[in-house]
């Protein structure tokens, strides 16, 4: 008995926080959610609204339209960096002249804020200041304005995220890797298996784990992108690149209508538990269906 | 199934040397084990064989044909490795058939040679269980059938039973015995227990510090051992050995004087332990140390010649600590050594010692 109540001692400052800075944060947007609140209005009181936020919400074409965006971003953003942060990996297994200079220099971009990847790519994208819009002119004869194609700021949302948070899942993956029990490969070589086969069978089913929880980190992540995209586009040209967390931000706080802002946060949750739960489910099931 | 040849094989990482010029021949259908304390080089000998390290100079042979550069893939060995390396998202039938698999084989030939592979190991009840859910000698078999599903040239195991309790450890020692002979193919085993090296070798190649001491039969290697390392390695208990010195053809130690001994100077003789008797007028004199009854013997620790041996007398003697004790040992069955380079010091042969005399 006595150990128990002790154990729940040493949990309780941790309790409390988690409390404190999640749970409580938490139930207060779900119960602003519910509620029409908003300062600058004729009534600035909370007022009861039961569902209508969310009913709002489904009929809010620049909210769907926002919707539609992260996803796209996030589909792109996530594919690309496990691919490529996969290849990395892959290739940081192995020696190569520099290799520990490479990556160093190549986990940087990690440890610069999110601000100042947007702020550093603002600049070297500002038309004839930049340096990507005068070579992309030059070599291949680009009109590059971010401001003017929103397809243009679309890709370059994108390589900026890529650019920035690959690194991150190259580490994962290459910590996966460095820890995979080499018997099995060698085991595999043995008994026949070329290389591709061996990454298929072996390699890549033994990764699976690292593969979903980098994978979900990552889409958190991208799901609620602001500052980085707020650097370089401000949600532009029009509303082509503003994703939820920057739809969010403009109706929050310029408008000031928090109910409104509340049940949006709560939606993009829900989304973001049902995505990875949906990923979860097709990365597991497939193994029960195959035996 | 084929021959493997080693000649002259070195392995080196850095400075550090772990197998200093091998050679070795092993004949079609042999059941050869390589024995030695842990870090003798004998898994390093094997995944040389399998084509897991590169030597790095030397030549590996399969029959005739030279495979010292050719690709794990393509050398068609079967390996069990000492933790088995199973495959652990794959089921039993999946692990055995995976070399199938990779190498294309038609899927319904496959699932038999698999249910074939299973049937000999006695697993067929357990074909879509995960490893996980297996017992250790459950997936010690699922290693072993998914070796045998392909036909190897060579069979390669890396101290499979290690891992396994003792009584599933001599189970499972009759059963590979038992398949090696029933398919002839060449199989080559690492083991570093004695036993197992004795039970279940044609030949053993006793290796230590990436040499090999001695190649023979187990008789060979433990009647005629040719170094202190190999007689003190192989024999449970191990090998006595008491140190003095030979002059005028007897050896000489405190309490020991042995006649007929070849060479002169410093020597090291050897005995085991069942080949004493006790004598009250034996050639050895000593006090008993200690006294370990195992049921079937009792093992007397005797401080004799500056040394302790160990002797094995009736399971129902037991002398009192501390007493005298004298024993004698034939002739034939005293070995000596040469207590600087470990050579044993051998008597000329019969036929030469007329000349001699
Ligand atoms: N990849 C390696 N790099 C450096 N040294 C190694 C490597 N593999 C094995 N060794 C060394 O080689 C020696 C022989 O190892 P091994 O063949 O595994 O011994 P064992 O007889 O116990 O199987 C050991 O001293 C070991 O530390
Ligand atoms: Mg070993």
């Amino acid at each position: 008995m006595r150990s128990s109540t002790t154990g729940w001692l040493l949990l309780a400052p941790t309790i409390a926080v988690l409390v404190l800075t999640g749970v409580l944060p938490f139930l207060y947007v779900l119960a602003i959610s519910f509620f029409d609140w908003n300062l600058f209005a004729v009534n600035p009181e909370p007022r009861w609204a039961a569902a209508n936020n969310f009913r709002r919400l489904v009929h809010d074409a620049e909210f769907l339209k926002s919707i539609w965006l992260t996803l796209l971003f996030t589909l792109w953003v996530v594919a690309s960096q496990v691919i490529l942060g996969f290849a990395l990996a892959r290739l940081m297994m192995r020696d190569f002249p520099f290799k520990k200079v490479f990556r160093a220099v190549h986990t940087l971009p990690l440890m610069i804020a999110p601000i100042a990847v947007g702020a550093t790519w603002r600049l070297m994208t500002v038309p004839g200041l930049g340096p990507i819009p005068y070579y992309l002119k030059d070599w291949f004869g680009i009109d590059y304005r971010l401001s003017m194609f929103p397809d243009q700021a679309f890709a370059s949302v994108v390589v900026m995220d890529i650019w920035h948070w690959t690194p991150f899942v190259t580490l994962t993956i290459l910590a996966g890797l460095s820890n995979l029990p080499q018997e099995p490969v060698e085991q595999a070589r043995i008994d026949g298996a070329q290389e591709w086969q061996i990454f298929r069978d072996i390699v890549l089913p033994a990764m699976k784990p690292v593969l979903l929880t980098t994978i979900f980190i990552r889409i958190m992540d991208a799901l609620r992108v602001v500052d980085e995209v707020w650097m370089l586009t401000q949600g532009g040209p029009g509303a082509e690149t503003r994703f939820i967390g920057l739809h969010i931000w403009k109706i929050v706080f310029p408008k000031t209508d928090y109910g409104y802002g509340s049940a949006m946060s709560l939606l993009t949750l829900y989304m973001t538990i049902v995505i990875c739960w949906l990923l979860y489910a097709a990365m597991t099931a497939r193994k029960d269906r195959a035996s | 199934m084929s021959s493997v040849t080693l000649q002259s094989v070195r392995k080196t990482w850095g400075s550090f040397e772990a197998l200093k010029s091998l050679d070795l021949h092993i004949p079609d259908g042999e059941f050869l084990v390589l024995l030695g304390p842990s870090g003798c080089g004998k898994s390093t000998t094997m995944r040389i064989i399998a084509g897991l390290e590169e030597v790095s100079s030397g030549t590996l042979l399969f029959d005739k044909e030279d495979v010292t550069r050719v690709h794990p893939r393509r050398r068609n060995v079967a390996m069990v490795f000492q933790n088995y390396a199973l495959y652990p998202h794959m089921t039993v039938a999946e692990n055995i058939g995976y070399p199938l698999k990779v190498t294309g084989v038609d899927k319904a030939k496959a699932r038999e040679q698999v249910l074939d592979a299973a049937r000999k190991v006695d697993l067929t009840d357990y074909l879509q269980r995960l490893p996980k859910d297996l017992s250790g000698g459950q997936r010690q078999r699922v290693a072993l059938a998914r070796a045998l599903v392909r036909d190897p040239r060579v069979f390669l195991l890396d101290e499979p039973l290690s891992n396994l309790d003792a009584k599933l450890r001599v189970a499972m020692r009759a059963e590979i015995k038992h398949l090696q002979r029933s398919i002839g193919v060449t199989m080559i085993y690492v083991t570093h227990d004695q036993i197992e090296a004795m039970t279940l070798a044609d030949r053993i190649v006793l290796m230590n510090k990436g040499q090999i001491q001695q190649v023979g039969t187990p008789d060979e290697i433990y009647d005629d051992p040719a170094n202190l390392f190999v007689a003190g390695f192989i024999g449970s208990p191990p090998m006595n050995f008491i140190t003095g010195e030979v002059a005028d053809g007897v050896f000489r130690a405190p309490g020991v004087i042995v006649p007929g001994a070849p060479g002169r100077g410093p020597a090291t003789l050897g005995f085991r332990a069942e080949d004493v008797t006790l004598s009250p007028s034996g050639a050895f004199q000593g006090t008993v140390f200690e006294v370990e009854p195992t049921g079937e013997a009792t093992y007397l620790v005797v401080e004799v010649g500056g040394a302790r041996a160990m002797l094995r007398t009736d399971k129902k003697h037991r002398p009192a600590l501390g007493s005298p004790v004298a024993f004698d040992v034939p002739a034939s069955q005293c070995l000596f050594f040469n207590p600087s380079d470990g050579l044993r010091i051998r008597r000329p042969a019969p036929h030469l010692q007329q000349v001699i005399a």
